[in-house]
């Protein structure tokens, strides 16, 4: 019987070690690393006395193009904050916008809200701030106390890069806090973020606690706008099946890898990215630095690296947290993480210079060649074994063997994600508490996710080595030249059938050369 | 006809009109994964069928064997992949499984390498050889570790030498090869080209003075590494053995069989069975009948035809075997047990179990047809009495096949169409919206 347990050991072992192995220890020395900081974090407090008067002023810049639908609920929770509203300034870059988002931030920049009702259907101001007023986590809050400044800059040029840019160069403040128009700010998130600045003294940049919020999509219906129940706050979308699943794994997904990843490069000193939709920098630190630069599609990594070039230390605050609404079509899901990955590899290309050496800090030396190990050397024989493994059959193993140690390494990843799930609701607080269990009964099936993600993961890094991106329009005339000699070969492929098929009937002589459009006969 | 070669040629203008399809359209990942999953299997699979990569276990075991006596391990080469370890107060034989032969390693390096879509035909051909050179050493090193273990600590630390430490010894070198000739080039070049502000990444050729030393090291390591395997066969008498041939290849069962058979087997455990009495070999397979008798090894002759043809008799008397011998196929006068099904699990009692001698009271009485079993030949040997089974045999083997091949299409169809579908609702996407700000 011994050996019978034995030998069953020995033949799974053989395929479920790698995978234990990698993602198996990596979330064990991540999990373990974390809880052991918390536990050492809650023997030591400081405290600090702080002047209103001398509390730094917080400069909040939002670059936006065509967002509309986004950028009036945006400024409405940035108006409730807890911090104090004379610190406080709102820079919105508009990237020339077609649509109304420019007369949204000036109606916001007036008093009232009686004219924003006049930009109308459109926009979710008058549902999320119906008469002023904002429900978050069942508390009311007014929006027309805010007393800050809101400016608006609108430009006529692309690029987010360097809409932020022209945003930094307006403003005025100390900690320059960057968001994007789809996330709505929690009303304590730039207390807290104010907060672990003045407390921890060796900060210098510091990412945010991005959460999925699926309460945040509403009913929404192109013709009649935004709909509204009896109280006049926004109706929620009851979401289908898929957009549900998405939605509970991209909660989890954003949950463990901003409540055990972030906070892991926080303490080793390797943060990655800063998330381009909550981070905050010190002015004298992006001093140091050339900007947000549009070389690569990921401009908040760059800096990111940048910043770590110059040995700032890049925090989390997990107590400053931020919602954004889940992707919920797996269209827009590819395109984001093909934009990420691409990202990644573009910027880890110009960093490669840095890669491994330790005057760039030990955590930086260690764990950025380990996580482009894990991440994109191991994808491809992983992309390649995933699909040998069904094919061992043909190499003579019994298919019920295979399918025990799939379901086996299937079984191995749900206790992982169980394990990390479980380990986030340990760090997180009560709020989060109650979405974690309401989307509890999704963890066996986050493997499925990750799946996929791999899949598109793949895809990003392979894409980033022959096709030009997509998804931001860079000043730069080779890319402009490159883009057009690929639409002209597209429109090549697309008529050639029919231009073989003509030049061949002219040779044959089935028909007359006909006269093109717009020329003439003589 | 075969299946498999039916399946081969059906098979193979997909595959290779799916590649070009995919790169047409540039859908990189369909024409990745497609490319290098097919040629892996393409390279693999013939190697299996072929019997070819008992050769290859062959020659490394004669390689570990040679290194392990430099580093003093009293360790023989046997044939057909087995090696006679002096353990502690007795010997063990260390028979080394098809699993770690590599051929499977080797095939994902040079399907990954040979599709990736950057590099130039050249370097490309550069890296699959040096690539190879390196997971052929790393093999033969994972091997001399359990060979080094064994030897040391008994053969109750086969699991662990074999599945924890041999595995991740090889897989930790082979990430770092694949960091090496995948990860490292690719970004270099998207570095430069983001640097010079190029979108699209063309490998430029600069002969510059890092690169001609990179080639020069890759050169030197393949030149060492093959010196060191030629010329490991000049020093050593022994490598006739390493070239024998390939005994019969069994199924691999649910579990090892030898583990679920009704008596407990003494002390033997998988891959390392401690041989307890008279250790017998195969008779010295030949072409003909005739020669079966003979006593001399004639490894070097008609080799091809050693592959296609088995000895239609075993002589075998007592035996302990490391992996299971088939199960008789063919149902022949006097053959006292007979299953014409392969080992269910659990295995039933009816069903002789491994270890157990066929037939020793006539030695003519039981044929084990398996090389026609494997290649589809039907050998002299009670060709009339097998005709019957062997046509069934064949019609399941299709049905199966077929089976699995459909249950794979299908899967990869799903795959495809999920992802094409992305990408064009990308494309049509990014058209539309132009420079938009996703998070």
């Amino acid at each position: 019987m011994n050996n019978n347990i034995m030998s069953v050991l020995i033949f799974w072992g053989i395929w479920v070690i790698l995978p234990v192995a990698i993602d198996g220890g990596l979330a064990f020395i991540y999990t373990m690393t974390i809880l052991l900081a918390k536990l050492r974090a809650k023997s030591i407090k400081t405290i600090e006395r702080v002047y209103r008067k001398d509390l730094p002023f917080v400069s909040i810049i939002i670059p936006t193009y065509n967002e509309e639908q986004n950028i009036s609920t945006c400024l409405s929770f940035l108006k409730i904050q807890s911090y104090p509203h004379d610190k406080i300034e709102i820079i919105v870059v508009d990237n020339g916008s077609a649509d109304n988002t420019g007369k949204i931030v000036m109606a916001h920049q007036g008093e009232g809200d009686a004219e924003l009702e006049a930009y109308g259907d459109a926009e979710p101001v008058s549902g999320a701030a119906i008469n002023g007023k904002i429900n978050v986590h069942n508390d009311t809050y007014d929006t027309s106390d805010f007393k800050g400044s809101i400016h608006l800059i609108t430009r006529y040029e692309q690029g987010k890069a360097n809409a932020l840019n022209a945003g930094i160069k307006k403003s005025k403040g100390d900690i320059i806090i960057n968001i994007d128009s789809r996330t709505y700010l929690d009303p304590n998130a730039v207390w807290e973020m104010v907060k672990a600045f003045i407390t921890r003294k060796n900060l210098g940049a510091a990412v945010g606690n991005i959460e999925i919020n699926w309460n945040l999509i509403y009913e929404h219906d192109p013709a009649k706008g935004f709909a509204l129940n009896e109280k006049g706050y926004l109706v929620q979308k009851s979401l289908p099946l898929k957009e549900t699943f998405l939605a509970k794994a991209q909660f989890l997904e954003y949950l463990s890898s901003f409540h055990i990843g972030r906070y892991f490069q926080d303490i080793t000193d390797s943060m990655y990215t800063m998330s381009g939709a909550f981070s905050a920098v010190r002015r004298d630190v992006l001093d140091k630095t050339t900007l947000y630069q549009d070389k690569t599609v990921v401009e908040d990594t760059h800096l990111t690296l940048d910043l770590g070039a110059t040995r700032t230390h890049i925090g989390y605050v997990a107590k400053a947290k931020a919602y954004l609404k889940p992707v919920t079509s797996w269209e827009r899901l590819y395109a984001q993480r093909i934009r990420w990955h691409r990202g990644q590899i573009e910027v880890m290309g110009l960093y490669y210079p840095k890669l491994g050496k330790k005057k760039f800090g030990w955590g930086r030396f260690f764990f950025f060649p380990l996580s482009l190990a894990v991440d994109h050397t191991f994808a491809f024989p992983r992309l390649i074994w995933f699909f040998i493994l069904p094919c061992l059959v043909f190499f003579g193993y019994h298919a019920k063997v295979i399918l025990i140690a799939n379901l086996l390494m299937y079984g191995f990843y749900v206790g992982l994600d169980l394990a990390i799930i479980t380990c986030c609701y340990i760090l997180t607080d009560r709020i989060t508490h109650g979405q974690i269990r309401a989307s509890f009964y999704w963890i066996p099936f986050l493997a499925i996710y990750r799946l996929m993600l791999f899949f598109i993961r793949v895809s990003g890094y392979l894409v980033v080595l022959r096709d030009a991106p997509e998804w931001t329009i860079s000043n730069n005339p080779v890319g402009t030249i490159k883009k057009r000699r690929e639409q002209g070969s597209a429109l090549w492929q697309k008529y050639r059938l029919a231009h073989i098929v003509r030049k061949t009937s002219h040779i044959m002589g089935f028909i007359e050369p006909t006269a093109k459009k717009g020329e003439h006969e003589i | 006809m075969d299946s498999r070669l039916l399946l081969t040629i059906i098979g193979l203008p997909i595959y290779l009109f799916l590649v070009i399809y995919f790169r047409r359209y540039r859908q990189w990942l369909l024409y990745y994964l497609m490319g290098a999953f097919g040629l892996t299997m393409l390279i693999a699979l013939p190697m299996e069928y072929l019997n070819w990569d008992y050769y290859l276990v062959g020659v490394e075991i004669f390689h570990v064997t040679l290194l392990g006596k430099l580093i003093g391990i009293s360790g023989d080469l046997l044939e057909s992949g087995r090696i006679l370890l002096e353990t502690g107060g007795g010997s063990s034989i260390l028979k080394i499984g098809i699993e770690c032969s590599g051929v499977l390693e080797a095939g994902v390096l040079i399907g990954l390498v040979a599709f990736y879509p950057v590099f130039t035909t050249r370097s490309k051909l550069l890296k699959i050889v040096f690539g190879l050179a390196v997971t052929y050493l790393i093999n033969i090193l994972r091997m001399l570790i359990i060979v080094l273990i064994v030897a040391k600590f008994g053969t109750d630390y086969v699991f662990i030498a074999h599945a924890v430490i041999g595995r991740l010894f090889f897989f930790t070198l082979a990430i770092a090869l694949y960091w090496y000739i995948l990860t490292k080039p690719t970004l270099k070049i998207v570095g430069e080209a983001v640097d010079e502000g190029k979108l699209s990444y063309e490998i430029h050729h600069r002969l510059n003075r890092a690169r001609v030393l990179r080639k020069g090291v890759k050169l030197t390591s393949i030149a060492i590494i093959a010196i060191l395997f030629t010329g490991s066969f000049a020093i050593s008498g022994d490598w006739r053995k390493a070239f024998s041939t390939p005994t019969v290849r069994p199924s691999r069962p649910l579990i090892y069989a030898e583990e679920t058979s009704a008596e407990p087997l003494p002390e033997s455990t998988w891959q390392g069975g401690r041989v307890l009495g008279a250790y017998t070999e195969q008779p010295p397979p030949s072409g003909t009948v005739d020669n079966a008798s003979s006593e001399t090894h004639t490894p070097d002759e008609s080799k091809a035809q050693q592959c296609l043809l088995q000895p239609a008799e075993t002589t075998t008397v007592l035996e302990v075997n490391y992996e299971p011998e088939p199960t008789p196929l063919t149902e022949q006068p006097g053959a006292t047990e007979v299953s014409p099904t392969p080992p269910e699990f659990p295995p039933s009692e009816s069903s002789p179990s491994v270890g157990e001698s066929v037939n020793t009271d006539n030695e003519q009485a039981v044929s084990v047809p398996t090389a026609s079993r494997v290649l589809g030949v039907s050998t002299d040997a009670g060709a009339a009495n097998t005709s019957e089974s062997e046509k069934a045999l064949l019609w399941s083997y299709i049905k199966f096949f077929s089976a699995i091949s459909i249950l794979f299409a299908l899967t990869l169809a799903v795959l495809m169409v999920w992802i094409l579908r992305l990408h064009g609702h990308g494309r049509r996407r990014a058209k539309k919206e132009g420079a938009s700000h996703e998070q």
